[in-house]
């Protein structure tokens, strides 16, 4: 086997059809073409003469009209079989046949070849079943729910399968609806989202529990300062998600991530159907934009040591700011506005003493809103009558220990 | 039993699944979004060799399958057809994210590794592929990241047949309808790609082996003396 080989530079065509081996350097210029997803611009400039030889040959041997790249590698595939392309011994790629024949089960190939067979599963398995980084149980949660959150979109949009249903199936649902109605919507209709809606509150507490331990080991692992990677905003603007990591008060939530404290999927609410579970790239230090963050960070003027772990219910890190993203779009804000993370009906707060709580208004108890810095607020009391105002502009600080503030 | 439990342990194939949602049963759309994550996903991870864009592709294949539910016929089997639909949504996202393939020909091409398994020419002989981690010090991220170092390396046409093959586990025949080529285009280019990648594969264990070879070497040294 292989004793007959070709050399593209001296050979012709025509021996093709008498199954010749290319030579080693033209088979290895062929894989570079194939790599190079036929461009020999790609190629590297060491091996490009022969590479524009077998690319010639190439040519020649792709009959009919003049094809893409794709389908003159197929055809040059076809024609070769495994004299050039393929690098495959013929045991291996009979095994291979007898293998895929076999419903990819080796132990089903005839025993001559099995050892080879097994060869293949191997190989197959190596790819299929290496895990390709653990995904948790949240995270397959999320996507689950993203994925499904687009289909009801697609649903409320018309965009729908059920355009394709019959006449008869779309009376019985018009029918339905009316029952529903006549039965009272107002009863069914929150138990049924309720459910749904239920599971992503649920999911989105649990993120805040992993990310009350991820703060309790990075104050352990940094003097007890909470995690602020910015240089501090001064009286400049720190809503600029995705677009300036400096002026970016979410950058300073990142880190967490960043330092694999947390994971992203557990800095994601299902609540937010925009929300990434994995990083843009390797190098992000913020996320990509303000819809892709799911919860908001305590906006902080410098780093602020010995706040975490202490018996407060100052709110450190919240499901997202609807006044910030509001603000930022230039709309009106509404200060006592719930996240849009779990449609208004409330957020998650995760409190400095380490505590998860379900906040049903974004003012606590002590009348401190989470939304907004304290002389906002009070300028609000005062002057909560008057039109125009503009409670935020995303360059305001809290106003000290005791207030809680977080954005964007 | 959680419903996720209960989902799980639907007994209704793929396809009946398909009937109840044309139905009206919502939940079997959920089932068989779940049944599916970790396969899909790894199968789309594979294929992009970006997690992001696996997730995306994930999201606009169900979303195709929901869109296109009212011309599958349930005759027909339900995972060819879900998982071509997501390799085509992959490749439109790379596409629209211009991504070029990563070329790494700079990369040894082995037979210059002076191991003399390829020596006698470009064949691949899979038994002197050595499958198993070449230590067994290696982390399971580590050989993950290798595997996909090598599937890189392939490029994109060959890459998606093989794994669609293997992650499919079809007949040949089977591939050609669902791609839609001709069978013997399927075999030349199964065989293709899978002599590229047992080929890189090996590539990439290599240089793994010599950047972990003078460590070794250091730690032999230690516990002799």
């Amino acid at each position: 086997m292989g004793d007959e080989r070709t050399d593209i530079r001296g050979g012709g065509t025509g021996s093709v059809d008498a199954s010749p081996r290319l030579s080693e350097a033209d088979a290895e210029a062929l894989e570079a073409f194939f790599d190079a997803g036929c461009d020999v611009e790609r190629v590297p400039a060491s091996i490009r003469p022969r590479v524009v030889r077998v690319a010639g040959l190439l040519g020649l041997l792709e009959a009919g009209p003049a094809g893409g790249a794709a389908r003159r590698v197929e055809g040059v595939l076809r024609r070769l079989g495994e004299a050039g392309a393929s690098e495959l011994s013929l045991d291996d790629a009979e095994a291979l046949d007898a293998w895929v024949l076999a419903g990819f089960d080796a132990s089903r190939v005839p025993a001559a070849l099995r050892e080879r067979a097994t060869a293949h599963e191997a190989l197959a398995s190596l790819v299929r079943e290496a895990p390709t980084r653990r995904v948790s149980a949240f995270e397959r949660a999320a996507l689950v729910e993203r994925t499904m959150g687009r289909i009801a979109e697609a649903r409320e949009s018309g965009a729908d399968v059920m355009r394709g249903r019959t006449a008869r199936n779309r009376m019985a649902d018009v029918l339905s609806v009316a029952a529903v109605m006549l039965i009272g919507a107002s009863v069914l209709w929150p138990v049924m989202t309720g459910v749904r809606e239920g599971a992503r509150e649920a999911a989105c507490a649990s993120n805040l529990r992993a990310v009350a331990r991820a703060m309790g080991a990075y104050t352990g692992d940094h003097d007890q300062v909470l995690p602020m990677v910015t240089a501090g905003f001064g009286s400049g603007t720190w809503w600029n998600v995705g677009r300036d990591p400096e002026r970016s008060n979410s950058a300073n939530l990142y880190a967490v991530a960043r330092q694999r404290y947390a994971s992203l999927a557990e800095l994601a609410c299902p609540g937010n159907p925009s929300a990434i579970t994995a990083p843009r790239s390797p190098e992000a230090r913020d996320w990509g934009n303000l819809d892709e963050l799911s919860y908001s960070y305590r906006v902080m003027a410098r780093p602020e040591r010995e706040l975490w772990g202490q018996p407060s219910a100052l709110v450190v890190v919240a499901d997202r700011s609807p006044v910030v993203v509001r603000a930022v779009r230039g709309q009106v804000v509404y200060p006592l506005e719930s996240s849009p993370n779990h449609r208004g009906r409330g957020q998650h707060g995760l409190m400095a003493d380490g505590t998860a709580e379900w906040l049903e208004s974004p003012a606590l108890a002590s009348g401190d809103n989470i939304w907004l810095p304290k002389p906002i607020e009070v300028m609000l009391d005062v002057a909560s009558r008057r039109r125009g105002i503009e409670p935020i502009s995303g360059t305001e600080a809290p106003a000290g220990r005791q207030d809680s503030f977080v954005g964007p | 039993v959680t419903p996720e439990k209960a989902r799980s342990l639907d007994p209704r194939t793929d396809e009946k699944l398909v009937e109840a949602y044309r139905r009206g049963e919502a939940e079997a759309f959920r089932t068989l979004v779940e049944r599916y994550h970790d396969d899909l996903l790894r199968f789309l991870t594979r294929l992009s060799g970006d997690r992001q864009v696996a997730e995306d592709a994930f999201q606009d294949a169900f979303l195709q399958v929901h869109l296109s539910l009212g011309s599958f016929d349930t005759g027909r089997r339900f995972r060819p057809w879900l998982f071509t639909i997501a390799a085509n949504k992959a490749r439109d996202l790379l596409r629209k994210r211009g991504r070029r393939q990563t070329l790494e020909l700079s990369a040894p091409m082995g037979s210059s590794g002076g191991d003399g398994s390829e020596g006698g020419g470009a064949f691949i002989d899979l038994l002197e592929v050595e499958v198993a981690p070449p230590d067994a010090g290696l982390l399971e991220e580590e050989r993950d990241a290798m595997v996909q170092r090598a599937l890189d390396r392939l490029s994109d046409p060959l890459r998606e047949i093989l794994l669609l093959a293997y992650f499919q586990r079809l007949s040949y025949a089977q591939v050609a309808e669902e791609l839609g080529i001709p069978l013997g285009t399927v075999k030349s280019r199964l065989h293709a790609a899978v002599a590229s990648f047992a080929k890189r594969w090996a590539e990439v264990t290599e240089e793994h082996r010599r950047r972990r070879a003078p460590r070794s070497v250091g730690g032999r040294e230690e516990s002799s003396s």
